[in-house]
């Protein structure tokens, strides 16, 4: 009596079973919302072709946003542009506002105010920290540590507070203009930072006791998503994701602007350029922001009050300006071109969201549909960077 | 290469009628050499500037295009943002296509230079209407069918002579 022949044990069980392959398509949800139903939120959506749990294939869809953003700067004068910019990011707009000023105030051939440069250095290094402490609740989130994900909120609730004292106004302050900033920083601020720093810091050390030292978040980040130096610079990948895998690039160190050749701070880098990489990264680039805040704070105490903004009207004439910060995110530039008519003929923003979000299918072919949300965390994929 | 040689670069690059200066940047210690080129040579001057192919020294760092139908002499720029691994230096170049009867604009593709290319051309294949010769998917990546067919819009809303009221009369940012 011939017997059934046994099927091969390294067939998925949807397979041994004579399932289909699944294709889910996970999101899109309203701009808005960050962490209610996923980690991460917006207008991108992602279709996963799945063989049991592991990811076969995946398509990522950037095109729901439609704010016409590029289109509606276009069609004002280059000051109407700073509202759309600094909704380029939900946590981190701040940078960008940053990025558009200096462009125009390179095409301007504008000096900057010694108060202005390192106000504006200071709150961008703060939209960091709380930008950064928002992806490691993402990510905690994503992996089911809520104990991880209530100290990380508590962090980035603790930056926001400081951020919104320092600009009255928290991520979309309006906070930089043509020439410097629109206001100093109040003496609440100033004084109360010290305080507030340490409790800020005391959520780091917090996280470390249950996230970085805990085996049930390690073995989940470990090895998961794992990007090559070859690769992260053939896709073009900046910011956390290039330097967790090995690569030591910032362009605050590598092309200075405002005055960051004058701070001291170090640029941590992983090895694996795996989840667990980037999470480290994060968590060391937080307490390398702090400090940085504590030299430009120590800075703003000895300059005193003052001018933080040129006077007078600031005409942009003809020509074209590229320049880039470090955002939270990564590599952010703009590349603007004038005719010297008042409306600007290109304005044309660099997010590095989008290629993180680019090079996704990359790392998470042959990965497990549990790892892709806090990939795109840790990735720092934004979806309103995306837009055009 | 550490520094910026113009001249070396005009020297190296003259077969392909290409026009180098220095760009400022808001970084006045590593300015950007920015170099025009005829479109039909951009694919070759960048295939140049990346270096080897097992190991290129620069990378693709955006590449977008700026409509100047207006001008003179009329057409698109295709511009394409370089630097090496870690900043030292930084290159601009700026693909000029000359404007023709057909409004049928094209440029050769450098996705099989950069991956990272895959995708910008794509978006500006979507929102200006130019093709990549060569692009093995160019397919849009912004807009769906419905706003992508728009006759309002002619397919490019980029281009200046896309109406601007149909854009705002959606949902705010």
């Amino acid at each position: 009596m011939s017997q059934t022949p046994r099927p091969d044990q390294n067939d998925s069980l949807s397979s041994r079973l004579g399932f289909p392959e699944t294709t889910l398509e996970i999101g899109p949800t309203h701009p808005a919302i960050r962490r209610v139903m996923t980690p991460v939120g917006g207008t991108t959506s992602f279709i996963v072709a799945l063989d049991d749990d592991r990811i076969t294939n995946l398509e990522v869809d950037i095109g729901l946003g439609h704010r016409g953003f590029e289109k509606q700067a276009e069609s004002g004068s280059w000051d109407d542009a700073l509202p759309y910019v600094s909704r380029l990011g939900w946590v981190s707009g701040l940078h960008a506002e940053i990025a558009y000023c200096l462009a125009a105030e390179s095409l301007a051939e504008i000096g900057l105010p010694d108060r202005a440069i390192w106000t504006r250095m200071l709150v961008g290094e703060l939209a960091r920290v709380s930008d950064h402490y928002s992806r490691l609740g993402a990510a905690m989130a994503a992996i089911g540590l809520r104990d991880a994900e209530n100290v990380a909120n508590a962090g980035e609730d603790l930056a926001s507070e400081a951020l919104v004292a320092a600009t009255g106004g928290g991520h979309l302050a309006g906070f930089s203009c043509f020439g410097g900033i629109r206001r100093a920083l109040p003496e609440h601020f100033l004084e109360g930072w010290s305080k507030q720093r340490s409790l800020i810091d005391d959520e780091l050390t917090r996280f470390g006791s249950v996230a970085t030292s805990n085996p049930t978040c390690t073995r989940r980040l470990s090895g998961v998503a794992p990007l090559v130096p070859e690769d992260a610079l053939a896709w073009s990948v900046t910011g956390i994701a290039l330097r967790a895998s090995g690569i030591s690039a910032d362009v605050r160190k590598d092309r200075p602007y405002l005055a960051y050749g004058a701070l001291e701070f170090d640029l941590p880098v992983g090895e694996q350029g795996d989840n667990l990489d980037r999470m480290l990264v994060v968590i060391e680039e937080i307490r390398q922001s702090l400090g940085m805040i504590d030299q430009c704070h120590k800075i703003l105490s000895s300059l005193g009050s003052g001018e933080v903004c040129v006077s007078g009207e600031i005409i942009i004439p003809e020509g074209e300006a590229v320049a880039t910060v470090e955002s939270s995110t990564g590599e952010l530039a703009f590349f603007v071109v004038s005719d010297g008519v008042g409306l600007p003929r290109r304005i044309r923003c660099r997010a590095p969201s989008f290629f993180h979000a680019q090079v996704l299918p990359t790392v998470m072919v042959g990965a497990r549909l549990d790892d892709l949300l806090p990939t795109v965390a840790l990735m720092h994929l934004v979806s309103a960077e995306c837009d055009r | 290469m550490s520094a910026l040689d113009l001249e070396a670069l005009r020297a190296t690059h003259a077969d392909l009628d290409v026009h180098v200066s220095a760009s400022p940047t808001s970084d006045p210690d590593s300015p950007e050499a920015r170099m025009r080129v005829p479109g039909d040579h951009a694919r070759t001057l960048l295939e140049r500037l990346r270096g080897e192919a097992d190991a290129p020294s620069v990378r693709l760092l955006d590449l977008t295009v700026v409509d100047r139908l207006d001008a003179s002499p009329a057409g698109f720029e295709v511009i394409y943002r370089l630097g090496s691994r870690v900043g030292e230096f930084a290159y601009r170049v700026h693909g000029f296509i000359q404007d023709s009867a057909d409004d049928n604009p094209s440029i050769g593709s450098v996705s099989a230079l950069w991956p990272s290319a895959l995708w910008l051309e794509r978006e500006a294949f979507d929102l200006f209407g130019i093709g990549f010769r060569g692009h093995p998917e160019l397919r849009p990546l912004l807009l769906g069918a419905d706003l992508g067919a728009d006759a309002d819009l002619n397919g490019a809303p980029l281009r200046k002579s896309a109406g601007q009221d149909q854009l705002s009369s959606g949902a705010g940012p």
